[in-house]
């Protein structure tokens, strides 16, 4: 019996690695699931490198998991100590430049993304995944993943995923050409489950802080709202979530639009003007780009990890629907 | 109008040496742009003494006219009004298209100047007039540079502090640096939200990107990190 098992484990493997070998994007496809469950469900700290634009930053991440689910700090080390602490209820952000704190806690249900699987055949239209050579990171062996953008609209990916716990110990996001938009790059990172209780703000003189309350941002019943339509997305960019919201109690309600091709996201916010300044144009930080122009009194902002021609070209999908 | 003799007396009082510590240049090795403020003709000079108040009477008429009809005499104008803001410690606030960025776009297209050379500090101004155009615009366009990354780190030591001196090397930076290649031919200079036409939009901008990094990268492929950007974000904020 034990050698029936033997063998089928054998055979088992075997095939894999036979199956592995023609099929290089189903191993690609698990080597960035390993990375996603890493990421949510490891006890680490480790300081990283963020290098962006012209500037370099330094920065600390603490990232513990436990009954009360995850729970991660990341601190900059450079210039203005500010932090982002969450926990499955809410985010803090603390800017000790400007003497503010803000939380939002979460909306229910909410907590960390869920870790979704991701679908590489039909990505493979706009993204090329593959290997690319092993290499070594921070002291460790890593498995490299490509994931190359097939036009402008998008941003690639390279992974440098620890060839043990499949961690990202670097990641380049580049654009369609292969330059590198930014790169973030480990220097030293600790993978411990005894890592605890190191996830706590680190807020002195509270009572100097302006403090900012963002209460959870849930969806109400949008019937009755102005609705909107989208056409003439870039390929592959859809709607993936809506919902109508009012940030303020009692104010307008705010349209927020999910847009995904899958990989990258980007973000539709559509407000009544009031008079308020909205974004008309373009404006970028970093790989981030945002485009803004406003639809019968209304806000359309869009924003997103992505190229500029990409948010540009979902604003101008965005049309009042006829009702 | 009054803004170079008051610049005049602070240099007189020694605070040059702490600009001048700053400019990593001598002639020999100046960027092109550097070069042709030197090279620069008369009315340049005139420029100068009218922002001092010495220009002849006779020729205030004519430089004035030659500067309401050109660019660069208006850039120049400007400059040198930033150079007097600059050095009395008041708040210079760049924005838009600034003398400074297109001296820093400049620079980044000339060769990367890692050191200073020692004897490009001068010891000791010896002419009273010496903020003449040569001096003036290279002290001009350094000031600029020093201008743009005082901004961005306000929380490190002086601009003019020597220990500052690493972040006075964009040129450098932008060679040396492959982020710096981008599919825009823009500069990417800093972590905040560029070409914003009002302040309160960076606000909204913020809100927004804070909620969109909840929802950002459904393949989690970069969900290690969401809020790295907002960290890092306008850590230069003033």
């Amino acid at each position: 019996m034990i050698r029936y098992l033997l063998a089928s484990i054998l055979l088992l493997s075997t095939g894999l690695e036979v199956f592995a070998g023609t099929a290089p994007q189903k191993d690609v496809r698990e080597w960035l699931e390993a990375m996603k469950v890493a990421i949510h469900s490891l006890n680490y700290e480790g300081t990283f490198v963020y290098l962006h634009d012209n500037q370099l930053e330094l920065m600390r991440i603490v990232h513990v998991v436990n009954q009360g689910g995850e729970h991660e700090r990341l601190i900059s080390l450079n210039g203005a100590a500010r932090e982002v602490v969450r926990d499955n209820a809410s985010v803090t952000c603390i800017t000790p430049d400007s003497k503010s704190v803000s939380v939002s806690r979460r909306a229910v249900g909410g907590g960390f993304r869920a870790v979704m699987s991701m679908d590489l055949e039909s990505l493979a239209a706009h993204y090329e995944f593959r290997f690319l050579n092993d290499t070594r990171v921070a002291g460790e062996m890593v498995k490299v993943v490509g994931i190359l953008p097939r036009d402008e609209f998008r941003y690639g990916y390279g992974l440098y995923l620890h060839k043990e716990n499949a961690l990202p110990l670097k990641t380049d996001m580049v654009n369609s050409k292969g330059e590198p938009i930014s790169q973030i790059m480990f220097t030293s990172l600790r993978v411990d489950p005894d890592i605890r209780g190191q996830t706590e703000n680190s807020l002195d003189g509270k009572e100097h802080y302006g403090w900012v309350n963002h209460e959870p941002l849930n969806p109400i019943d949008g019937s009755g709202q102005k609705s909107w339509q989208f056409t003439g997305m870039p390929g592959g960019f859809a709607l993936d979530v809506h919902s109508s919201r009012t940030p303020t109690p009692g104010g307008d309600t705010m349209d927020h639009f999910l847009v995904s091709d899958g990989l990258a996201s980007v973000s539709v916010y559509i407000e009544r003007s009031d008079g308020e300044a909205g974004l008309e144009g373009g404006s970028h930080m970093g790989a981030l780009n945002a485009y803004g122009r406003v639809i019968d009194g209304y806000h359309i902002t869009v924003v997103g990890a992505v190229p500029a021609v990409t948010v540009e070209t979902i604003a101008s999908a965005v049309t009042p629907a006829a009702n | 109008m009054s803004h170079f003799p008051v610049l005049h007396r602070e240099i007189r009082q020694g605070q040059v040496y702490r600009v001048f510590a700053w400019i990593p240049l001598k002639f020999g090795t100046m960027p092109t742009v550097l070069m042709s403020f030197i090279m620069n003709n008369d009315i340049e000079e005139q420029l100068s003494a009218l922002l001092d108040d010495e220009l002849l009477i006779d020729h205030i008429s004519d430089t004035s006219a030659r500067i309401s009809s050109s660019d660069e005499l208006r850039g120049a104008w400007d400059r040198y009004h930033l150079i007097g803001d600059v050095m009395r410690g008041e708040g210079v606030r760049l924005t838009g298209p600034s003398v400074a960025d297109l001296v820093k776009r400049q620079l980044q297209s000339e060769p990367p100047i890692l050191a200073a050379p020692k004897q490009s500090i001068p010891k000791k101004p010896k002419q009273s007039n010496w903020l003449r155009p040569a001096a003036g615009a290279a002290l001009a366009a350094s000031v600029a540079v020093v201008a743009v990354y005082s901004l961005q780190s306000p929380t490190g030591p002086g601009p003019m502090g020597t220990d500052n001196r690493v972040a006075g090397i964009p040129a450098g930076n932008a060679r040396i640096t492959p982020a710096a290649a981008t599919d825009r031919n823009e500069i990417r200079s800093g972590t905040r939200w560029k070409n914003l036409s009002e302040p309160g939009l960076e606000s909204r901008l913020n809100r927004y990107l804070v909620n969109h990094n909840e929802y950002a990268s459904p393949g989690g492929v970069n969900g290690l990190l969401p809020y790295t950007s907002f960290v890092s974000y306008d850590t230069g904020r003033p």
